[in-house]
């Protein structure tokens, strides 16, 4: 049996492991930000902008204005758009949408009202005939409106030299796309221009898309340095103080059947799923280890004992937690409950069933890992303190849910960015989507919009709405007599007879535009379910102003993600509420009398938190984490309250280090997100600690 | 050392410096007429200076601000809002100076007998129709833009 339990263990692992490459569940591990999101319109509308050219821009500049810099520049272009993943940016109206455009200019942009009011037909004519006999350069003859009294609408401001683009008081540059998708796409486009631009000093570059790449690069290189740490940390539990190699194998292995069973399930629910769903699933199955400890060190691997009904409980409590909080709306947390419950209940049952099989020795040593008892603080006390802590920081807890702040700050990426800005006299542009239930209101919509904000580029906004048509030809036939007077005046001055047969014209039917019309033009538009959408680009300052439209919707994976967290929030609390009535129940019904004493292993660490955040503000992943380290807290309560012998706090001990291990040496990071979890997960561990070696126990000592 | 300097200096400004008398005549189709005027180009390293003989209007092109002046008159015009202003001068320098890197930027190109013509394949095709010119070494012989409007400007370097 021992020999086959062994087996079982391992061979559990292997067919786990094969199912999983078998069902290839890893390919519905997205790296992708927008997984997280809920599965509404938006998500589509993101995954589609996502995929258009507004989104991955890549700009490149040389330093100088001389013919070396130009050869440099336009070398560059040719290598760069060798690449797979890069294009060079081009102009956005094409020749069919010009032409149209022209054909219907009268009825698309508004007319300059105080123009057509002081206009004075003869002299501006004069005027125009003028310019067309001394000019040096051709003068252009608008045909349709050749007293521009149409406004202009706002182009953008390319400067060039030499026929390139180039970057005031810097150089030439160069405007490229990107069409990389996957974390993995970017990393390679991100080599492939490095290789190509590397060791050229003069050469500034910069993508946002650079900013996915690098930042992943700088976590990845500070959590390998993380989990040196915390490997040495295991390494010297498992092998100094338990000293069985075997059963640090055997941990390993039932901890990975889990986590790959667990992304086995969640990967058949749903059809993406995040790669942070996967890392905080993972990192919460650890505390799954306390199961064997308990059961290793009271003897139920070494004796035939039976049952731990204890460990059951802790179970319970911590799987009744997970399954509230799995109601959540938000997806994140509900796929992270999700993945804990199964992932918790796997690892019970491996070490509550499996393990007792396996024939682990018992561990000889039985002295308390603390050499004086040191348990002379009342609970009264412990408990005053927690309260009046509670109590005070409610004066000075401030909550911070701004996901940037958790990001990894890259300086020398962010001053490129500036530099590129800066240079480029042109505010930080954001982009976002305008919706409606049909084209045509789709393009009032945006022109609504653009006559509100000249700056902004919504290239819908530039084809006739029956809104712009009415307007329009209302003010054509009110001013006809600009038309008539028109004709007479430039017959007078030689002007040809059929020359001025077009201008302020209203006779042109009302469009109706199809979907396939309006892409032809080559402007974006999409259906998704009852709503067409089409995107624009505004600078900052009036961003937060657009999104107040009713019909506008940020496509800025962070603030879909902050405003769902914000919709889901009522719902956590409520739910969390929930969660520790149930908790406080159950701690009751299991420990009876010693609720007191089993709740302060939920109220010191909470307490304890809430000292912290007196110097630093409480974000996202510090509330995540003080959740886990109550899960860890309410299982130590149940085992203490039921039996706080030495055995018990040894094996709490041993849970205590292998969680900082896990959790607590990301506080050795500087990105901000781990130190975060790191941060709390010490104090949790620090608190547990406290009340181990100082609180007086319950009357079940023995 | 400060002789060499004064040498360079001056032999810089020669060799970017250059004169042309020119020859302008223009056709709208609007009036169904031609005007003809006479000036002189000036072009030096960084601005290029237009003066008509009969009006003695003055247009200065530096960077991309075009100014133009007649008696004390002072004009101001951002090239950058103008592009077929803009391109009208980048292609008159490009074609005098021979600068064949950022005609074909814009342009097909192909000659026929030392004439060449040009084609626009960007924006500017849009107000531009066709360019033909003919220079040797020494002279600008003739250059003619053709507009999508019939229009069509034609400038000749005279003596």
């Amino acid at each position: 049996m021992k020999r086959l339990g062994k087996y079982i263990n391992l061979t559990l692992f292997i067919v786990s492991l094969s199912v999983l490459f078998l069902l290839k569940s890893y390919s519905h591990v997205s790296t992708s930000l927008v997984t997280l999101l809920p599965d509404t319109e938006s998500k589509k509308l993101i995954k589609r902008f996502n995929a258009s050219q507004y989104n991955k821009v890549l700009l490149v500049a040389v330093k100088g204005f001389d013919n070396e810099a130009l050869y440099k520049i336009k070398a560059l272009e040719k290598l760069l758009i060798q690449l797979p993943l890069v294009s060079l940016r081009k102009s956005q109206t094409t020749h069919e949408l010009y032409e149209h455009q022209e054909a219907y200019k009268l009825f698309i942009q508004p007319f300059n009202t105080t123009k057509v009011a002081h206009l004075n037909v003869a002299d501006e004519l004069k005027k125009l005939y003028g310019e067309m006999t001394s000019s040096f350069f051709p003068v252009i003859i608008d045909k349709i409106d050749p007293f521009s009294l149409l406004v202009e609408a706002e182009s953008m401001d390319i400067k060039l030299k030499n026929a390139h683009l180039i970057m005031d008081k810097y150089g030439y540059m160069s405007y490229f796309v990107l069409h990389s998708q996957t974390l993995d796409e970017h990393q390679k486009v991100y080599e492939d221009i490095q290789h190509i631009v590397q060791g050229e000093r003069e050469i500034q570059y910069f993508s946002p898309i650079f900013y996915y790449v690098e930042n992943s690069k700088a976590i990845r290189s500070d959590v390998n340095k993380i989990i040196v740490i915390a490997f040495s940390i295991l390494v010297l539990l498992y092998l100094i103080l338990l000293r069985d190699f075997l059963l640090l194998l055997h941990t390993f292995t039932t901890l990975a059947t889990s986590a790959i069973l667990a992304t086995l399930i969640l990967t058949q629910i749903y059809e993406e799923v995040s790669i942070f769903v996967l890392v905080f699933g993972i990192s919460i199955s650890t505390v799954a280890i306390d199961y064997m400890f308990h059961h290793y060190l009271h003897g139920y691997y070494s004796q035939v004992k039976g049952f731990n009904k204890e460990v059951l409980f802790g179970v319970l409590t911590t799987l009744s937690v997970f399954v509230i909080l799995s109601f959540t709306s938000f997806t994140l947390i509900r796929q992270i409950s999700l993945f804990a419950i199964i992932s918790l209940l796997i690892s019970y049952l491996h070490f509550a069933f499996l393990y007792p099989h396996l024939g682990f020795k018992a561990l000889s040593s039985s002295q308390s890992i603390f050499r004086k008892d040191l348990r002379f603080i009342n609970i009264k006390i412990f408990f005053l303190f927690s309260l009046i802590l509670l109590i005070a920081s409610l004066s000075w807890i401030r909550f911070d849910f701004n996901l940037k702040n958790l990001d990894y700050n890259n300086e020398r990426l962010k001053q490129t960015e500036n530099f590129f800005y800066e240079g480029l006299k042109i505010d930080k542009k954001m982009t976002f989507a305008i919706k409606a239930k049909n084209i045509d209101t789709l393009i009032i919509n945006s022109q609504k919009i653009q006559h509100h904000f000249p700056s902004a580029h919504i290239p819908i906004a530039a084809l006739v709405s029956s809104a712009s048509y009415k307007k329009n030809k209302d003010t054509l036939y009110s001013v006809r007599h600009i038309r008539d007077t028109l004709q007479v005046e430039a017959g007078k001055l030689g002007f040809t007879k059929a020359y001025f047969e077009k201008a302020y014209d209203a006779k042109k039917p009302l469009l109706n535009y199809t979907k396939d019309q309006i892409k032809a033009y080559g402007i974006d538009i999409i259906k998704i379910n009852d709503f067409y959408t089409t995107y624009g680009i505004v600078t900052q300052d009036v961003y937060t102003q657009i999104l107040q439209y009713e019909f506008v919707e940020s496509l800025s994976v962070k603030e879909r993600f902050e405003s769902s967290m914000k919709v889901s929030t009522v719902g956590l609390i409520k739910l969390g509420i929930l969660a520790l009535f149930i908790i406080i129940i159950l701690l009751y019904f299991i420990t009876k009398r010693a609720i007191v004493y089993a709740l302060m292993f939920l109220i010191f660490p909470i307490a304890m938190v809430s000292l912290y955040a007196f110097f630093s503000a409480i974000n996202i992943l510090h509330i995540f984490m003080l959740f886990v380290i109550l899960a860890i807290g309410i299982d130590y309560a149940i085992y203490l309250s039921k039996k706080n012998d030495i055995l018990t706090q040894r094996a709490i001990s041993y849970s205590l280090i292998s969680t900082f291990a896990g959790f607590g040496v990301l506080v050795f990071s500087h990105i901000n997100a781990l130190y975060s979890l790191g941060i709390i997960a010490t104090i949790g561990v620090i608190s547990i600690f406290i009340l181990l070696i100082f609180m007086k126990g319950t009357e079940n000592v023995s | 050392m400060f002789r060499y300097i004064v040498f360079i200096g001056f032999f810089t400004i020669v060799i970017f410096s250059k004169n042309i008398h020119f020859l302008e005549e223009k056709y709208y189709s609007a009036l169904d007429s031609t005007f003809q005027k006479r000036g002189n180009i000036h072009f030096s390293k960084d601005e290029i200076e237009i003066v008509y003989e009969e009006d003695k209007t003055r247009l200065t092109v530096k960077g991309d601000i075009l100014m133009t002046q007649k008696g004390k008159n002072k004009k101001e015009l951002d090239l950058n809002k103008k592009p077929v202003i803009k391109m009208f001068f980048i292609l008159f320098e490009a074609i005098y100076f021979e600068k064949k890197d950022i005609l074909q930027s814009y342009f097909h190109m192909t000659n026929k007998e030392g004439i060449s013509t040009l084609i626009p394949k960007k924006d500017i095709a849009q107000y531009i129709k066709s360019v033909r010119y003919y220079k040797t070494t020494k002279k600008l012989n003739f250059l003619q833009i053709n507009l999508k409007n019939s229009d069509r400007i034609r400038i000749e370097e005279i003596r």
